[in-house]
């Protein structure tokens, strides 16, 4: 049975004691789809990640993979491959006994192995490690030999818990593209489990950001960078100011609202605030823009420069903000427009697209 | 005073060897004495006692029986103390503490009481004396040796290993087989070694469980009762040789392995 959702997750709950991982989740994954779950550490991405792979028992809820009930079912039974954290190689086989691992095991006969062996080696570019031990490998290598291993199988869904956390900065945005590619050519479900927002909005189609073990957020990239639909999203991703005020007036999805006696605009993703209640806005550091004389956008307010650090291809700007109770607002901006706008009172302004109002 | 430290450090530790080896050195010099009187001077040197234990047939049979025995009681010891580590290891349950203590206490009893409770339980069961009851005797007291070293490996085999294996098709039995085990090999072979050398060192056991066939040990102590001869010694200058060699090739192998596995 083809299904266009690889995945149902329907209302799991799972509890290690007394603490709650994941709360009724319920999700659906497409085919071809590249996942991220994003999240601190302990907000129940991994323990998604290892129920689906069949490592953990839900206590509640059905997991649904192409159209059938594995709820129950071991990681053996399961269409569903998973890259480790730290690998998990098999240290005293080869390079290619670990490949091959899967393929024995289902029984292939031995040229069906070799043959899948080498076009998944050749296609990670290992061939030519075929006959060395894990630990005659570096980091990225391993790395490689961790996703052929898992690939082989040909599995409807491969997990993939942090697997590039152990790799050092440079290695990892390469890996990361590499990542990104193979998932692009294989066509499969990659979901992939990280705590570096980074990472998640370079690779991804979507992002399911994780908190408490409840979702916080379900978007592409650019909706969770630029539409976050609450405080928490805002906040984990990226460089955020907060605006807040009592709504004073609704049209469709743009929300007016007072903010220190300015009148200011923001859009909203998630439905339409009451009117008279108290809500707060997301506005990224870099949609500020800065100029000497007033600018053309919906949302204006003026302050004063206060501080200015250099941070390389770009400057941060700490600016107090004209009849407000000392209110800051932070801004990126190039090392251009610095020297345009020298110091002392300035203007700022933003679009009303580019600040998002949040549902918390 | 780094190099007074060093000199004071290096003198305790020359001085533990010679206290160590003198010993031994003196045992094994004796054993090429031409005269049946062990102690110095040494007036004269041969290989007459070599050549006599090699054509007594006492001797050779009592040797090969101990190895026999050895054999037996290692491949009983590190199947079951295997098995009792991967059900102890990384599992809680209500009772493991005194389960594991039941487990270690067959190494912890003296060897006197315990082979006086073998001999008792032994003629309860209506087990003659003999190989079996010495093998068995053997089998039991090594196994917390057995168990101790496989748990301490089974504690270090990262749990991604095994869910890899289970991830990738392999069923927990095929897992324990392609998996841990092979992980397992460098403490198996160690816990062997040991058990090997322990059961051919043991003499209490065999003395109280044997019959009218004698372990190596129960045969030196019966040669002892008629006087010290340094055929005596030539027996235990091999045993030696012997023991040293298997501890020093298992120690390597071990080593070897657990490098291998590190990545």
């Amino acid at each position: 049975m083809k299904t266009e959702n690889i995945v149902h997750i329907d209302k799991v709950s799972k509890k290690f004691g007394t603490t709650t991982a994941i709360e009724q989740l319920s999700l659906d994954i497409k085919h071809g789809e590249f996942v991220t779950f994003l999240g601190p550490s302990g907000c129940g991405k991994s323990t998604t990640l290892r129920i689906l792979g069949g490592f953990e028992i839900p206590d509640t809820g059905k997991i649904i993979l192409e159209g059938k009930d594995v709820t129950k079912y071991p990681p053996e039974k399961r269409q569903v491959n998973m890259v480790f954290q730290d690998y998990a190689l098999f240290p005293h086989m080869t390079v290619s006994e670990n490949i091959s691992f899967a393929l024995v095991l289902k029984g292939l006969n031995k040229n069906t192995i070799i043959k899948r062996q080498n076009e998944i080696m050749t296609f990670l570019q290992i061939q030519e490690y075929g006959n060395r031990y894990p630990n005659q490998l570096s980091g990225g290598q391993r790395q490689r030999v961790a996703l052929a291993r898992a690939l082989a199988p040909n599995p409807a869904l491969l997990l993939l818990d942090e697997p590039l956390g152990a790799l050092d900065a440079k290695l990892r945005t390469q890996v990361q593209r590499e990542l990104k590619s193979i998932q692009r050519k294989t066509n499969k479900t990659f979901l992939f489990v990280t705590h570096d927002q980074e990472e998640a909005l370079t690779m991804s189609d979507r992002i399911i950001v994780m908190h408490n073990g409840r979702v916080e957020q379900d978007g592409s990239p650019e909706d969770l960078y630029y539409r976050p639909s609450n405080r928490f999203v805002a906040e984990f991703i990226g460089e955020t100011n907060f605006l807040s005020g009592k709504v004073i007036s609704l049209n469709n999805s743009i929300v007016g609202f007072d903010w220190y006696g300015y009148k200011i605009f923001g859009a909203s993703n998630w439905g339409i605030p009451k009117k008279g209640s108290n809500i707060t806005a997301a506005l990224r550091l870099e949609n500020l823009i800065l100029s000497k004389v007033s600018p053309k956008t919906t949302n204006k307010v003026q302050g004063r420069i206060l501080n200015k650090t250099f941070q390389g291809s770009r400057l941060l700007i700490e600016i107090l903000i004209e009849n407000t109770d000392e209110i800051l607002l932070r801004a990126f901006i190039d090392n251009k427009t610095a020297q345009e706008i020298g110091s002392g009172i300035i203007w700022l302004g933003w679009h009303t697209e580019s600040m998002a109002i949040l549902n918390d | 005073m780094v190099s007074r430290n060093r000199i004071i450090l290096s003198c305790t530790y020359w001085a533990f060897v010679l206290y160590i080896f003198i010993p031994l050195i003196l045992m094994i010099v004796m054993g090429f004495k031409d005269s049946k009187f062990i102690g110095f001077p040494i007036k004269s040197w041969t290989f007459d006692w070599y050549i006599s234990i090699f054509s007594d047939y006492e001797i050779i049979y009592s040797f090969g029986y101990s190895i026999l025995i050895a054999i037996f009681s290692t491949l009983i010891s590190v199947i079951i103390g295997t098995w009792i580590a991967v059900l102890l290891e990384g599992r809680k349950f209500w009772g493991w503490s005194p389960v594991f203590g039941l487990m270690i206490l067959p190494a912890l009893v003296p060897g006197i009481i315990s082979a006086i409770a073998f001999r008792i339980y032994a003629r309860w069961l209506g087990i003659e004396p003999g190989m079996g009851a010495i093998i068995w005797a053997h089998a039991v007291h090594n196994v917390p040796f057995v168990t101790i070293v496989v748990m301490a490996r089974l504690s270090t085999l990262p749990k991604s290993q095994i869910e890899a294996a289970r991830d990738l098709g392999a069923d927990p039995l095929l897992t324990f087989i392609r998996i841990t085990l092979p992980y397992l090999i460098p403490a198996i072979l160690g816990a062997s070694i040991f058990c090997l050398l322990l059961s051919f060192d043991d003499f209490v056991r065999s003395f109280f469980l044997g019959d009218y066939n004698a372990t190596l040990p129960v045969l030196i102590f019966a040669m002892l009762r008629s006087g010290m001869s340094p055929e005596i010694n030539a027996i235990a200058t091999i045993a030696l040789i012997l023991t040293a060699a298997i501890g020093i090739w298992a120690e390597r192998f071990t080593r070897k392995t657990n490098k291998d596995n590190k990545i």
